[in-house]
C-alpha cells in the first residue's frame, strides 16, 4: 500500500488512521520560524462520518486508503445484501446493512447510487439526492384542503415514511429529497 | 485551459507594498543604518534542522550552491568587518514551506544594531512599526511583552525546563486535542512548539502586537544566553507576533565563536541522525566571530506577512504578486 507524506496532504485525500479509512477535510501548514513544522488537519472517518482534528509532524508518513468513489445501479435486495451493478462493465457487487444503513429506504430498482468502495468492497452507499416513489399507504385526502399546510405520514414499499401534504393521495407518485427525507413535489 | 496568469495582489495592495518599502527605507535613513546587499547564493548553509535550504544543481565549475534561508551570516560578517549598523530587504528561500502564511520564497527585512541589547532592539522594532505601519491595526497600539516561560507555566503549571513530553501530551488529551504520535518522548522542543502554537499563541491580544522573550536555552539558535529575573537561564531571543501571526525573530547575538561552533555541530548531528541534507558550515562566518563580532542585536522581519496583517488579509497570496501557486 502506498504512503503519503504530510506534504501530499490536501482536501479529499484518503488516508488510513486507526485502521479506518478517512478523508482529509482541511489541512493547515503550521510552522514557527525556528521550529518543527506540523500539518494540522480535520479528517472525516468514512465509516462513521465523524470529523476529528489530527495533527501530524511534518513528513510523517501515513498509509493511503484504497478508497474509490463510483456510481452503480441498484438492482435488488435479497434480505441480507443489496445488489448493485456497474452499467458499463455489468460487474456486480453486494453491500451489507452496515454500508447501506439508512439509505435502504431510498433504494429503488435501477436508480444510480454513489458507492464508496474500500479495498474493493462497498463502504458507504449514497442514494440519489432526489428520488420518485409511489405512495402505498396514506390516510384519505381531504379534498379542497390545500391551504392549511398540514401534513400526514405516507408509507412506501421500501419501508420509508415521508410527511406529505394532506391533499396527496394513496397511489400517487411524489418526489423526495433523500438528504432531508422531505417531500418536494407531486409527480404527474 | 488558460493558466491563471493574473497576480494574487490587487493594484491597491501592490501600491501599499511599495509605500511600505519606502517607509522601511525612510526609517533606516533617519536612524542611520547602512543598506547592504549580500549574496543570495552561497557555498554554505544554515544547519538549523527545522529549516531546509534549496540546493542548486550547478555545473561542476560552479560547485554546489545553496539559496540563502536568511542573510544572517553574511550580514554579521559585514558588522564584524566594518562595525556599522546594517540593514537589507532580502529574498530568502525555504524548502517545503507552503500554506496560507508560508511561501517558499519571501522577503525578510533584516537589520543589526551595534551596542543594542534585547530591550533596545524591541524599542527599535516598535519605532519601525510606528513609522512604517503605525496607522494600521494592531500596530497602532502599544505592544505587550510576554515571557516564554511564563506563557508555558500558565498553560502547564510549570516552567519549560520542568516540562516533559508526556506532560504536554496529557495537556492535549485533557483539552480534547490531538497530539501527534510522531513526537517521541525525547523531542521536547517539538512538543513545546506545538503546545505554544496550540494553547498560547491563539490567546495573544489581537488588537496589539506581542513580543515574546526569554526562550528556553534549547531554542537559543544564534542568541546568547542570559539569566532572567527568576534566576533561570534563558536565551536572549525575541519573537514578534501580531495576533497569532509570527512576524519577526531577533537575538541579542551570540559572539562566542566556540559556542557557536558547538551549536552548529550539534544541529548537524541532528540532521545526520534524521538523514537530512548536510550543507557545509559557513567557516567564513565562524572566522568572523573568532575575529570579533561587536556586541549587537539583530532581527529578521517577514515583510509579506507584515503587509498581510496591516491590510487585514489572511493569506500571503493576497499580498504577493505571484506566490508559489502562480509562478
Amino acid at each position: 500500500m502506498a504512503n503519503y507524506s504530510t506534504s501530499d496532504f490536501k482536501g479529499g485525500l484518503k488516508i488510513m488512521l486507526d485502521n479506518d479509512p478517512h478523508s482529509i477535510v482541511s489541512n493547515e501548514y503550521v510552522k514557527p520560524g525556528k521550529g518543527q513544522a506540523f500539518a494540522r488537519t480535520k479528517v472525516r472517518n468514512l465509516k462513521t462520518g465523524r470529523v476529528v482534528e489530527r495533527t501530524f509532524k511534518s513528513n510523517e508518513s501515513v498509509e493511503s486508503a484504497d478508497v474509490l468513489d463510483t456510481q452503480m445501479q441498484y438492482l435488488y435486495a435479497d434480505g441480507e445484501y443489496w445488489h448493485f451493478m456497474d452499467p458499463d462493465t455489468f460487474e456486480q457487487l453486494q453491500a451489507d446493512a452496515t454500508a447501506v444503513g439508512d439509505a435502504a429506504q431510498w433504494l429503488i430498482a435501477e436508480s444510480m447510487c454513489d458507492i464508496t468502495l474500500f479495498n474493493g468492497l462497498p463502504l458507504v452507499v449514497t442514494p440519489p439526492n432526489f428520488i420518485e416513489m409511489v405512495i402505498t399507504e396514506t390516510d384519505p385526502g381531504l379534498r379542497g384542503d390545500t391551504a392549511t399546510g398540514g401534513t400526514k405520514p405516507a408509507h412506501f414499499e421500501t419501508g420509508a415514511v415521508v410527511k406529505v401534504p394532506l391533499f396527496i393521495e394513496e397511489g400517487e407518485k411524489i418526489r423526495i429529497d433523500t438528504r432531508s427525507g422531505e417531500y418536494v413535489s407531486r409527480v404527474k | 485551459m488558460v493558466k491563471d496568469w493574473r497576480p494574487g495582489a490587487s493594484l491597491d495592495t501592490l501600491r501599499r507594498a511599495a509605500s511600505l518599502r519606502q517607509g522601511l527605507r525612510g526609517y533606516f535613513d533617519t536612524t542611520g543604518a547602512l543598506e547592504v546587499i549580500t549574496p543570495v547564493l552561497s557555498r554554505s548553509g544554515a544547519p538549523e534542522p527545522a529549516i531546509e535550504a534549496f540546493d542548486t544543481r550547478a555545473t561542476e565549475r560552479d560547485g554546489h550552491l545553496w539559496l540563502q534561508t536568511s542573510p544572517e551570516f553574511a550580514m554579521k560578517r559585514l558588522v564584524a568587518a566594518h562595525g556599522r549598523d546594517v540593514w537589507q530587504l532580502a529574498s530568502v528561500f525555504r524548502r517545503a514551506e507552503r500554506g496560507r502564511r508560508h511561501n517558499v520564497e519571501f522577503q525578510l527585512l533584516e537589520w543589526y544594531r551595534i551596542g543594542h541589547d534585547l530591550e533596545a532592539l524591541i524599542g527599535d522594532v516598535c519605532a519601525l512599526l510606528k513609522h512604517a505601519v503605525g496607522d494600521a491595526a494592531p500596530f497602532d497600539r502599544t505592544p505587550v511583552i510576554r515571557r516564554y516561560g511564563v506563557c508555558v507555566r500558565e498553560v502547564l503549571g510549570d516552567w519549560p525546563e520542568h516540562v516533559t513530553v508526556p506532560g504536554v501530551r496529557a495537556r492535549f488529551e485533557g483539552a480534547g486535542r490531538h497530539f501527534p504520535a510522531g513526537i517521541g518522548d525525547d523531542e521536547l522542543d517539538a512538543a513545546l512548539h506545538l503546545l505554544f502554537d496550540t494553547f498560547v499563541v491563539p490567546r495573544f491580544d489581537t488588537d496589539r502586537p506581542t513580543f515574546v522573550v526569554d526562550y528556553p536555552p534549547s531554542q537559543a539558535s544564534l542568541a546568547r544566553c542570559t539569566v532572567d529575573r527568576d534566576g533561570r537561564t534563558v536565551a536572549a531571543r525575541v519573537e514578534l507576533y501580531a495576533g497569532e501571526v509570527e512576524l519577526a525573530n531577533g537575538f541579542h547575538e551570540l559572539t562566542d565563536a566556540d559556542e557557536q561552533r558547538r551549536r552548529f555541530e550539534s544541529e548537524l548531528s541532528v540532521r545526520r541522525a534524521n538523514g537530512q541534507p548536510l550543507p557545509p558550515l559557513d567557516e567564513a562566518f565562524l572566522a568572523a566571530l573568532s575575529c570579533g563580532l561587536p556586541d549587537c542585536a539583530g532581527i529578521a522581519l517577514g515583510v509579506d506577512r507584515l503587509l498581510m496583517v496591516a491590510i487585514g488579509a489572511t493569506s500571503l497570496d493576497e499580498v504577493m504578486s505571484f506566490a508559489d501557486g502562480r509562478c
